[in-house]
């Protein structure tokens, strides 16, 4: 094996670049922790540096690069073998083809996410921010805000749909602006 | 909905417990709307902490939206609008299903003026342009620093990476195939239907008022209702919102309907394929019959003045639209239906050979196959597989693989199915870890199966296989392999594997296979006892 020249690690770094959020996610699903996922991650960069002469480059490298986080998911679960799996290999598998079959466009998904959640206010965002950045389960938001556990939880299912229908809004009026 | 839906909900809560994963797994495995669903929550989730973190670091946050004023300026969705602001109105106890119905019953937001809503709409369609400018400024710029950061991370793991002087080699037919999406979409304003899922070869006419056009439908691309396309050449696979599968030989011209579950054949043959609950009543229509299935396989060909019914698999229901007259069929039954005349007949399998080529390119793609490790946990035992004999003497009672963690490493990196296969010493019972000395050799076996439509005189199992460091000799079927002895046990070795090929004795059904595998166990190079293992991948092909 040789060294990536000067041109192939440029080309490399813009690639993963762009590749490097849709693949940390799909780490995620599988691996929630986020300690464990960025180990992960890092492996996976280090295998594309190393795999990166055999890459073509007329292919789409999103799949490309997925299909090495599935075998370093896979690595990863051997190596701690002695942690509870909680999804099974096949699923592991199942959820890189469907990365890897670019059906969703993750990107697109990313963009009009973060323009749907700028638009939040009061309450839906409040409970967003504690379960999302603060981990904090329905039952200790509910002690926060001053509500019922079942509320939070009927809240929390109403908002993500509602953004969830933001998205797929936006990401249609974004197909209709470009004809 | 699936009873299990509320584990989605629990799990993206937090609140799910180790013992809901089993229900948890086999819920996804369920429907693959399900893993869809799954997949596109956890990732909303990781993207909304990561924003709202960013939101809570950065000390530029984006521009407070006033909600009455952005409607009446028309910067937002105005439906959306309602939407949360009911939603924030509602954020007590009432049930969800009160919320439901209310969103359902708001067709046009309640808080606009009729005759606001037509300049509404206008200033809608540009605002919204700008503010998805805007938006996407907005995000580019924002994560600029991950960015940075990523990139710094790679350039320094190349520099510091072991280059050695070990050569990798190319990695065999990897990545799959380039599945682009589709760059031609229905109008925004229209569900889809359907999806063009696959394509061989295929090559789409261009239709007289411009339907399609050649180089515009690419697998992924959405179909909308009412679509009519002509496949020219090759094959193609569209799927329905529902799931039923529809495989298309050139030439054939199909139109989509208003519905998801059902299509119309003006021409050609297709063959349609139901494996999803919610695809059962799938209905294809054909001049003069409509057949509906009823969760099977089956074939609808149209040759010159005549409309014929297959069915392979499961049962179907053939309708007359004009008179209503219902005919049920099964499985190696056919109707044919000519001049209004129809007849009905008990065929042979063979009869329905016109299908054969449709069946064919698609079973290259999906083999039934035995799948070591797939959905197979440690510890469990894998009844694909079994080991029959040790050192060429068959075992009295065949002995059962039983999944174990090195199994994991082997996940091979392929578009095939594959598996790999391993037999610790360890559970070698009369031949444990370390007094197994010398030549060591297990004979695998396992069972293909070549589905009932395909001709076995016609088909050949190509396949690949590598052993792990220790490989002497390979026998399959009892015909022995050159391998290349001692090669080093490393995934970046394993697209190197050997190419074989059976293609003698094969029948409908079940046709076993053994691989036997001769490891030199405790040489002087390899002076450990370990395992013995066997990497597999297969693909059906068909002259």
């Amino acid at each position: 094996m040789t060294r990536p020249t000067q041109e192939q690690s440029e080309q490399l770094a813009v690639l993963w670049t762009q590749a490097q959020p849709v693949v940390s996610a799909y780490i995620r699903t599988l691996l929630p922790d986020y300690h464990q996922a960025e180990e992960v991650l890092q492996r996976v960069a280090v295998t594309l540096v190393r795999k990166f002469e055999a890459y073509d480059p007329d292919r789409a490298f999103v799949p490309w690069a997925i299909g090495f986080a599935r075998f370093e998911v896979l690595r990863y679960r051997r190596d701690h073998a002695t942690d509870r799996h909680r999804f099974e290999s096949d699923i592991v598998g199942q959820v890189a083809e469907l990365y890897q079959s670019e059906d969703i466009d993750f990107a697109g998904w990313r963009e009009a996410l973060r323009s749907c959640v700028g638009r939040l206010q009061g309450r839906n965002r409040e409970v967003l921010k504690l379960r999302y950045t603060q981990d904090e389960s329905p039952t200790e938001i509910a002690k926060e805000m001053n509500m019922s556990s079942n509320a939070v939880r009927q809240l929390l299912h109403r908002v993500r749909a509602s953004l969830r229908q933001c998205i797929e809004r936006a990401i249609a009026g974004k197909g209709a602006d470009r004809e | 909905m699936s009873d299990a839906y509320h584990l989605l909900e629990a799990y993206l809560n937090g609140e799910i417990t180790e013992a809901d994963f089993p229900a948890f797994n086999a819920w996804l495995r369920e429907d693959p709307e399900h893993l869809r669903q799954w997949v596109l929550a956890s990732f909303m989730s990781h993207e909304l902490a990561e924003a709202l973190a960013q939101e809570a670091n950065t000390p530029e946050q984006p521009p407070v939206i006033d909600q009455a004023g952005a409607a009446r300026q028309g910067v937002m969705d105005a439906e959306v609008l309602s939407l949360l602001e009911q939603i924030e109105a509602a954020s007590h106890d009432a049930p969800l299903r009160e919320i439901d119905a209310v969103r359902g019953k708001e067709s046009t937001p309640s808080r606009l003026r009729s005759s606001e809503s037509i300049e509404l709409n206008a200033a809608l369609r540009d605002l919204r342009w700008a503010a998805g400018k805007l938006a996407r400024q907005w995000v580019v710029s924002k994560p600029a620093y991950l960015a940075y950061a990523a990139l710094v991370a790679l350039l320094c793991v190349a520099l510091f990476v072991d280059w050695g002087g070990e050569d990798a080699g190319p990695i065999a037919e990897w990545p799959p195939p380039d599945t682009a999406p589709g760059v031609e979409t229905p109008s925004p304003f229209v569900l889809p239907v359907a999806t063009l899922t696959a394509e061989y070869d295929a090559a789409w006419a261009l239709q007289p008022g411009g339907d399609q056009r050649p180089g515009t439908i690419r697998p992924g691309a959405p179909l909308g209702p009412n679509q009519r396309l002509t496949l020219t050449e090759g094959f193609a696979e569209i799927t329905t919102n529902r799931g039923a599968k529809v495989l298309l030989e050139a030439p054939a011209t199909i139109e989509t309907t208003d519905s998801d579950n059902a299509i119309r054949l003006h021409r050609g043959k297709l063959v349609g394929k139901c494996e999803t609950e919610s695809s059962k009543g799938f209905t294809v229509h054909a001049p003069g019959m409509d057949v509906v299935d009823l969760g099977t396989e089956f074939g609808v060909d149209l040759p010159e003045g005549e409309v014929i019914a297959v069915v392979f698999s499961g049962q179907i229901k053939v309708v007359s639209p004009e008179t209503q007259e219902k005919v049920l069929l099964d499985h190696g039954q056919m109707m044919r239906l000519k001049a209004d005349q129809p007849e009905r007949f008990f065929i042979e399998p063979r009869v329905g050979q016109q299908f054969n080529q449709l069946h064919l390119q698609f079973s290259k793609r999906k083999m039934e196959l035995p799948g070591t490790g797939v959905g197979i946990l440690e510890g469990q035992v894998d009844p694909n597989w079994q080991v029959v004999a040790f050192n060429g003497l068959e075992m009295d009672t065949p002995q059962s693989l039983v999944q174990n963690p090195l199994t994991h490493v082997h996940q091979i990196i392929t578009d095939r199915p594959a598996q790999w296969i391993t037999w610790n010493l360890d559970n070698a019972g009369d031949h444990p870890a370390g007094q197994a000395k010398g030549r060591v050799a297990f004979t695998f076996r396992t069972q293909i199966n070549i589905p009932d439509s395909v001709d076995p005189a016609y088909a050949r199992i190509a396949m690949r296989f590598a052993a792990d460091n220790q490989l002497q000799a390979m026998y399959i079927n009892g015909n022995r392999i050159v391998v290349e002895e001692e090669s080093p046990i490393d995934l970046s070795r394993i697209e190197a594997p050997r190419f074989w090929m059976i293609d003698d004795h094969l029948v409908r059904g079940q046709n076993t296979i053994d691989f036997e595998v001769v490891n030199i166990q405790n040489s002087e190079r390899f002076p450990t006892a370990g395992h013995v293992a066997l990497f597999v991948d297969w693909q059906l092909i068909v002259n």
